[in-house]
């Protein structure tokens, strides 16, 4: 475990440090969340009605862009040779990167998400569930996103390639995100949709690490 | 000898080469008089009209979509388990089949969709499933090309796959949560519909020579692969690419 | 013909409206497979040219 919370904590060290790695991501989801009311025009009925799928599409891009930085760059200077080197299972690895990963875009994204949400036009309970929705689904992001990234690591300009590979494995979490937000937005109950959203997490988090490891061993050999 | 010594490719490329032409001619016997039978000799239906008949090419390309799909998984997972180069191989060739497949479900049913219920598309369950597994038809092919070493390329696909069936899986179930929040009419005739019998039958007439089609397309593909393998490794040993 | 008589003919093919569509879903189907086909076995014929040649190279 130990090693597992230090490979993480060099993770986020890195991502801090290198120019706020998360940052950009967070910039990203919000610079695409205010164009939302530009493009499709401010009135607030409207606005509401797209909020909750627009938010969480503006997060699986931010996730997309930012997904290079979990093996792309310790592949390109050797480190990830070493890192797999070490003692720690190669599974254990990928979930401490994806943890990393996820503190430091999934979280800040999440934290963020209520002020995106006011903006365009949610109302403040509705605001809690959108808030939820992206807490319990950003997870599944960063790890279904390490399975694309151990993929195509080896792949020169991979960004692309990685994107269509893996939007269509992002299609259940987006699903039961936007729904669940649409749901309280009706006054519907939400949990079913959240509850599902969870589930997809679940068996990201059980599966990822075995998928991703595979990947990577594949592309070291 | 088991039924694996067809995975050695000699082996495979002599039995599927015996196997062509009688897969074609069986394919064609079936599938021509189940078409036309389909189209020529079936009544108009009441509520349709002669529209109907889009059944019988709209049902067996889905359906064949979808078989394709399996193929793909099933081959990856026997080629992993096994490492048997002959399954990566037959995966690689299904894809670019069950793709085109897609695209006709896809189009045939834009096509019966637009002046039987007004709408070239709706975003219900099957029609959203079915485009995704399309792009995830184009994300496959796509990763093969990318990668130069073919062993690296055909394991990473298959990785590939297999993730992506499961969530296939999870997508499937995940979209149908759009009818209950938006009540959008379901446009699927293979679930809501009883067919009547007099269409039934050429319908799995129809199925059964579109799956021969697929078959054959399939082998051919396969021993396409297989001899473009052999090239490679050919190339290499005279030194091409030293 | 012309085209909007082509149309109409095709319309009223199977005594309803929907004709036009019918025979655009077969013709798309029968065109598209027979397309893939050609490609498939055109694809395979090229890859057994090549062979050949590079196996008589190699037992020269």
């Amino acid at each position: 475990m130990s090693g597992l919370l230090a490979l993480a904590r060099r993770d986020i060290a890195l991502a801090l440090r290198l120019g706020g790695g998360g940052a950009i991501a967070v910039a990203f989801f919000v610079l695409v969340a205010v164009l939302v009311p530009i493009g499709v025009g401010a009135e607030a009925g409207a606005l509401m009605r797209v909020a909750g799928g627009l938010i969480w599409i503006a997060a699986l891009l931010a996730v997309l862009l930012s997904l290079d930085r979990l093996f792309q760059a310790d592949h390109e200077d050797g480190s990830l040779d070493q890192i797999m080197l070490a003692p720690l299972a190669l599974e254990q690895v990928v979930l401490a990167k994806a943890l990393a990963h996820w503190l430091t875009t999934g979280l800040p994204m999440t934290l963020v998400s209520p002020l995106l949400g006011l903006m365009l036009a949610l109302p403040g309970d509705v605001l809690l569930v959108l808030t939820l929705s992206l807490a319990i689904g950003t997870p599944a992001l960063s790890l279904i996103g390490a399975v694309g990234a151990a993929i195509t690591v080896g792949v020169r300009r991979g960004g692309l390639l990685l994107s269509i590979l893996v939007l269509p494995l992002y299609v259940p979490t987006l699903v039961f995100g936007a729904r669940s937000v649409e749901a309280a937005l009706v006054a519907l109950d939400p949990v079913p949709a959240l509850a599902l959203g969870g589930v997809i997490t679940l068996i990201s988090a059980a599966l990822a690490p075995f998928a991703a490891a595979a990947a990577l061993r594949i592309n070291a050999a | 000898m088991s039924i694996w010594r067809y995975a050695n490719p000699a082996e495979f490329m002599g039995l599927t080469g015996k196997l062509m032409t009688p897969v074609w001619v069986l394919m064609a016997l079936v599938l021509l008089p189940g078409l036309y039978w389909g189209l020529m000799l079936t009544p108009n239906a009441d509520l349709f009209g002669s529209s109907v008949k889009i059944l019988f090419v709209h049902v067996p390309t889905a359906f064949i979509a979808i078989q394709a799909y399996l193929v793909m998984a099933i081959a990856s997972a026997i080629g992993i388990v096994r490492r048997q180069p002959v399954s990566f191989l037959v995966a690689k060739a299904a894809a670019p089949i069950g793709a085109v497949f897609t695209l006709l479900a896809i189009a045939t049913g834009a096509i019966w969709g637009q002046p039987t219920w007004g709408t070239w598309w709706v975003w219900d369950a099957r029609l959203t499933a079915i485009l995704i597994m399309f792009f995830f038809y184009l994300g496959y092919m796509a990763l093969w090309a990318a990668i130069e070493e073919p062993e690296k390329a055909a394991d990473l696909s298959a990785v590939l796959c297999l993730v992506g069936v499961v969530f296939a899986f999870l997508s499937r179930y995940a979209v149908e949560f759009f009818p209950t929040l938006h009540q959008a009419a379901s446009l699927s005739v293979e679930s809501g519909q009883r067919v009547d019998d007099v269409y039934r039958t050429p319908l799995y007439i129809c199925m059964a020579g579109f799956s021969l089609l697929f078959v054959a397309l399939l082998l051919v593909r396969t021993r396409t692969e297989i001899r473009l393998r052999r090239a490679r490794a050919l190339r290499l040993r005279a030194g091409a690419y030293a | 013909m012309s085209a909007a008589d082509w149309y109409l003919t095709l319309t009223g093919v199977f005594g309803d409206k929907y004709g036009v569509h019918v025979v655009a879903c077969y013709v798309i189907t029968l065109l598209g497979l027979g397309l893939l086909a050609l490609i498939v076995v055109s694809a395979n014929a090229r890859a057994r040219r090549e062979l050949e040649t590079l196996d008589q190279e190699r037992s020269r």
